[in-house]
């Protein structure tokens, strides 16, 4: 499926702001499940931008603006063609058992993706009593579809209620929270049993145009965040926890981490005062493919 | 002063054989202290005390609801290190930092230590202080520790062991060079003759080891020394430093990264920076990468850092090689990467991360000290054989809840010098002794270190935050032997 993303965030500062630094991550990745036509990143004011790849591989944009500005505008545009999610069929097979021990012989590659974090204290998961999916010769992969359910049945989706820095205990007590908690919660119960799992950040499509009067997907308004459980074989299997889907073609993903801390869209500082408005617009088209030339 | 009361009880002590025979490297300090009145040795300690005040000789205590900022106790009587011990001392810790300066490079490039299993996996990356930032990245030289101060002890055999290694910002060095001042004034007429080995090039050396890491070689690089400011426990450190070495002192907000590379603001406008002597743990250096709520740092540091267009000392991520659990694989280090047996021991560990280790912890937690992986200062930290049956019981569910973060080791009697105190006259403290090891074209150590006292009757907690004060650090020159005449002894006591 082709898609036209715009993600543009506004910052408008009460009194001019400088010496701002940010790092982005913007720009959706090329994998075997999507691909980048064309990505384009507009600064207002513009500012000479550089690049580099991070530890886990997620292409980040920097900048800075040393001078007076009292707006500052980033607007990220790509073109991504996604492909539907592989069948992973053979994989159901795959006790939990099993995939323990197979990732344990590739410890190198899975262990940042197994620790506890400030964002995902895996102790939480006993404390308040979820239930044990993960058994020995169950099947993984419906282990960790019945607790991305179970999250789905016992939060409830409210944006506004927590917000970036909100601790996990707290989505916990008050059982409601926006997609980066329902990330955080599968997270951290699959390492709590130690099942490696990432954080992923993207877009999703809202609304199927396929499907007369299709019900949303949560979390399209701005930048949305899934998680991706690890399957032997090098699978990295996509969760939406916020919408109880198995990730698919209406998921654009632009950067993966251990946790939201490695992930976050846009990261920095500025000096100024700190009242600032600040608007993120998100913007997801379908594009109808153009039957190729020739 | 009068020492026909001291006992050396059932420890090491640094001055004393027996109760009464003073070590040969001691007598000649010995018999001058006991040519000194009690009131002419208060009134050098007095002395002593209102000039570390005047100074501002200070430190901050954290989590202290009273005034925070206290002087360190200086106690006047000396730790005296005979030079053969010193050589012997100096070459185990250089052969223990030049392993974990290896360790270093070959954990964020290679990591064939752990490829090759002689250190499990999941030890590094559980460490907290592991920078995968740090991964593939140059640093000059291939220098990570620049700066390591290491704490050893000396335990009731006379034996020295490692009790930590401190390879981020170790602080200290200021109060051996401010000791060495007071004990010059204190003693004016004994100290010139007693050989001691000098420190006071140790702020020359620190700077020739900042300049070699200048990025590309540059001959006259711009160094400066990052403080996160005033309200840190060691701004005083900062400052003498910064004074020592004349170089400028720099908090996060002085400094602007642009175009990756760093520059200071001056009163003429914006200078560059080269090598930065940063006393900022990498939490805080730079808000982009690290803790987004550091107002310490400087956004973009790390990509300049990373670009190789400033050098940092101690480079990022070195907090990797000096946590209380990998501690434990130093050993190994040095087996693995320069193929020779430890010369200085660690001290025997057990890790609650491994379970059979973790039996044994839990079984013996009243006569054993528990200690947090990733805690500095003294704070979570269990003394079993004196904690009471709370304390224990508290830290057991901690060990349970969260086994990685803790080790245990059995109570080492720490050896004691002679230390003053109005209330108890001449008794025996427990002390350790923090050297520090600076690395830059070769490894060098200043002939002294900081040696940390446990005022407190009986305690061996030597941390300044707990109730710690300091003295002197003597390294006598190797060729300056004992006096063993009696006249000349006596005629120079009686000048003191």
């Amino acid at each position: 499926m082709l898609f036209e993303v715009s993600h543009r965030t506004t910052y408008r500062y009460s009194t001019p702001a400088f010496e701002s630094v940010a790092e982005l991550r913007m720009a959706p990745l090329t994998n075997a499940h999507q691909r980048v036509d064309d990505f384009r990143l507009t600064i207002e004011p513009s500012a000479p931008i550089r690049t580099y790849r991070d530890f886990f591989g997620n292409r980040v944009d920097y900048f800075s603006l040393p001078f007076r500005h009292e707006q500052l505008e980033v607007v990220a545009r790509a073109t991504v063609e996604t492909r539907c999610a592989p069948n992973l069929e053979v994989l159901r097979e795959v006790t939990v058992d099993e995939a323990r021990q197979i990732q344990r012989s590739q410890l190198n590659d899975y262990f940042p993706y197994l620790q506890r974090s400030a964002y995902v204290p895996t102790a939480l998961v006993a404390e308040f009593g979820v239930p044990q999916f993960f058994v020995p010769g169950g099947s993984l992969t419906d282990a960790a579809w019945q607790a991305c359910q179970w999250i789905y049945d016992n939060f409830t989706y409210a944006p506004g209620t927590t917000e970036v820095n909100t601790p996990l205990r707290e989505v916990f007590e008050k059982k409601v929270g926006v997609c980066q908690d329902y990330a955080h919660l599968l997270l951290a119960i699959c390492r709590f049993h130690r099942i490696p799992c990432r954080y992923v950040s993207g877009y999703i499509e809202a609304f199927d145009p396929t499907v007369a009067a299709d019900e949303p997907w949560r979390g399209a308004a701005a930048t949305h965040a899934w998680v991706e459980v690890a399957l032997p074989g090098g699978v990295w299997w996509g969760l939406d926890p916020t919408n109880r889907q198995i990730v698919g073609e209406r998921h654009i993903k632009t950067a993966v981490g251990r946790d939201y801390a490695d992930v976050a869209p846009m990261r920095g500082t500025f000096n100024g005062a700190p009242q600032h408005q600040l608007d993120v617009a998100v913007e997801v088209q379908r594009l109808t493919p153009q039957p190729a030339q020739g | 002063m009068d020492f026909t009361r001291y006992s050396v009880e059932n420890y090491f002590d640094e001055m004393f054989v027996g109760s009464a025979e003073p070590r040969s490297h001691y007598r000649r300090l010995f018999e001058a202290l006991q040519q000194l009145s009690e009131e002419e040795y208060q009134a050098k300690q007095r002395a002593v005390d209102h000039a570390f005040l005047r100074q501002g000789i200070t430190f901050t205590v954290y989590h202290d609801q009273e005034g925070t900022e206290r002087i360190f106790p200086f106690d006047l009587i000396p730790r005296i290190i005979p030079g053969r011990e010193w050589n012997h001392l100096e070459e185990g810790l250089i052969q223990r930092v030049t392993a974990l300066n290896l360790f270093l490079k070959d954990l964020y490039h290679e990591q064939k230590i752990l490829k090759d299993g002689v250190i499990p996996h999941h030890v590094v990356d559980s460490a907290e202080h592991f920078r995968p930032e740090m991964q593939g990245v140059k640093v000059p030289h291939d220098i990570y520790v620049h700066i390591c101060g290491t704490d050893l002890i000396r335990g009731a055999d006379g034996d020295y062991y490692v009790l930590e290694d401190n390879a981020r910002c170790p602080s200290g060095v200021s109060y051996m060079l401010e000791n060495r001042q007071a004990i010059k004034r204190a003693f004016p007429r004994l100290f010139p003759r007693a050989g001691v080995a000098p420190v006071a090039n140790y702020g020359d050396e620190l700077l020739r080891v900042l300049r070699h890491i200048a990025p590309n070689g540059n001959p006259d690089p711009t160094v400066v020394i990052l403080t996160p400011g005033p309200y840190n426990s060691a701004y005083f450190e900062h400052c003498f430093l910064a004074r020592q070495m004349g170089i400028e002192i720099v908090e996060g907000r002085d400094l602007i990264v642009q175009d990756d590379r760093v520059y200071m603001r001056t009163t003429q406008g914006l200078q560059r920076v080269h090598v930065i002597y940063r006393r900022l743990n990498d939490d805080f250096i730079d808000p982009c990468v690290f803790r987004r709520d550091s107002v310490l740092g400087v956004p973009g540091l790390m990509r300049a850092y990373q670009a190789g267009h400033v050098a940092l000392a101690n480079a990022v991520g070195t907090g990797a090689c000096d946590d209380k659990v990998m501690y434990y694989y130093v050993p190994r280090m040095i087996k693995y990467y320069l193929d020779q047996d430890p010369i200085l021991h660690n001290v025997e560990t057990y890790l609650a991360g491994e379970e059979d280790d973790r039996r044994f912890i839990l079984e013996n937690l009243d006569k054993l000290v528990v200690k947090s992986a990733n805690e500095a200062g003294g704070y979570g930290m269990l003394m079993g054989p004196k904690a009471s049956k709370e304390e224990i019981a508290e830290f057991r569910d901690k060990i349970v809840a969260d086994p990685r973060n803790f080790i245990a080791q059995p109570m080492i009697s720490l050896s004691r010098v002679p230390t003053w105190s109005r209330e108890h006259g001449v008794a025996g403290r427990h002390v350790d002794l923090r050297p520090f090891v600076l690395f830059g074209d070769k490894p060098r150590i200043v002939p002294g270190g900081l040696t940390r006292v446990a005022l407190r009757p009986g305690s061996m907690v030597v941390n300044s935050s707990q109730g710690g004060g300091s003295k002197d650090t003597w390294v006598l020159r190797e060729d300056e032997g004992p006096i063993d005449d009696g006249a000349a002894t006596q005629q120079q006591s009686q000048s003191l």
